[in-house]
């Protein structure tokens, strides 16, 4: 459980920021990277093991920063999408809908694309909630934080590991 | 690893790579407007997408800002590079490290006012890291790999 423990403080405190507007800003998409990294220093330095981290070690480490870090930031960003009634897709709507219509597509095609998102963003504004975006989102963050919890994971382990030899993050498995 | 592996994830990093220039690819088959929406939510969890760090060629943009941009690119060309090789030399800690300084020291300077945000430099500065981050990545997960062989 100690283990786990950094990863679940660590995505907490990314999920928070991946809905900062102002640290999200800062650097986006390193931040579950990042976040992994540190979740492993930290779980070294809450077990007091400073041994190699082992393959396994970081992959899971990484993946479950990851997890907490999508349950974490789906559930503040739904929070402060009901609460404001507004989010980022709201904000890049008149964008979209702008570059929409000044493609040479059919009209068929530029409506029923934009009936597409006009769903989604006409719920968000009037109820604060849309299903789909709720969906998409954690979908998306599932996906997305994983995978890039877990690559950092693995350079984490890199960087970590390599105080204790020269070779790539060895950890004695 | 082997090379269909190699084939599944120089495929998977194509396709999200390709994603970011939907709006250009909307051009060759209009089929691709559909995505659109989806992949401007998408996009907006791992971008901040702020219209002004955006790329743009004839009124179209990408998904995600330059640095973003320089950063996959990064990933691409050394997934290309890692497809064909397959074999990846082992690089020094330091290396890794001061890939994170050019992006630092960007956001730094922009923020402290010494220049104007330039989606060239922050392209640049996202590509060096991305590259030297995915490579140290492919290189730890091969070695590991061949490793659970012998």
């Amino acid at each position: 459980m100690r283990k786990n423990l950094s990863a679940f403080v660590v995505g907490f405190g990314a999920g928070v920021i991946q809905v900062v507007p102002v640290a999200k800003s800062f650097s986006c998409c390193l931040i579950l990277p990042a976040a992994a990294v540190l979740a492993l220093s930290l779980e070294q330095k809450s077990t007091g093991d400073y041994s190699p981290i082992t393959f396994p070690r970081a992959a899971v480490t990484g993946i479950l920063t990851g997890l907490w870090a999508a349950l974490f930031g789906t559930f503040f960003d739904l929070f402060i999408t009901f609460i404001t009634h507004t989010n980022d897709v709201v904000g890049a709507y008149g964008e979209l809908q702008k570059m929409i219509s000044s493609f040479p597509l059919d009209e068929t095609v530029k409506k029923q694309v934009s009936a597409l998102l006009n769903g989604v963003i006409t719920q968000i504004k009037e109820t604060g909630f849309s299903a789909l975006y709720a969906f998409s989102a954690l979908i998306n963050n599932l996906i997305l934080d994983t995978l890039f919890a877990f690559i950092g994971g693995i350079i984490g382990m890199r960087i970590l590991n390599s105080r204790h030899s020269s070779f790539p993050g060895n950890g004695n498995d | 690893m082997k090379f269909k592996f190699r084939l599944a994830i120089f495929i998977i990093v194509l396709l999200w790579y390709l994603g970011i220039w939907c709006e250009f690819l909307t051009m060759l088959w209009h089929g691709f407007a559909f995505t659109l929406p989806f992949l401007q939510i998408i996009y907006s969890h791992v971008c901040h997408q702020d219209p002004a760090k955006v790329i743009y060629f004839n009124g179209m943009h990408t998904f995600v800002c330059g640095r973003c941009l320089g950063i996959y690119s990064g990933i691409l060309i050394v997934t290309i590079f890692f497809l064909f090789s397959g074999r990846l030399r082992t690089g020094a800690r330091w290396i890794l490290l001061s890939s994170f300084v050019p992006v630092a020291l960007d956001v730094f300077f922009v923020k402290v006012h010494l220049y104007h945000y330039s989606k060239t430099i922050a392209f640049l500065t996202g590509f060096i890291l991305g590259s030297v981050g995915i490579y140290y990545f492919y290189e730890t997960v091969s070695v590991k790999i061949k490793e659970s062989k012998n």
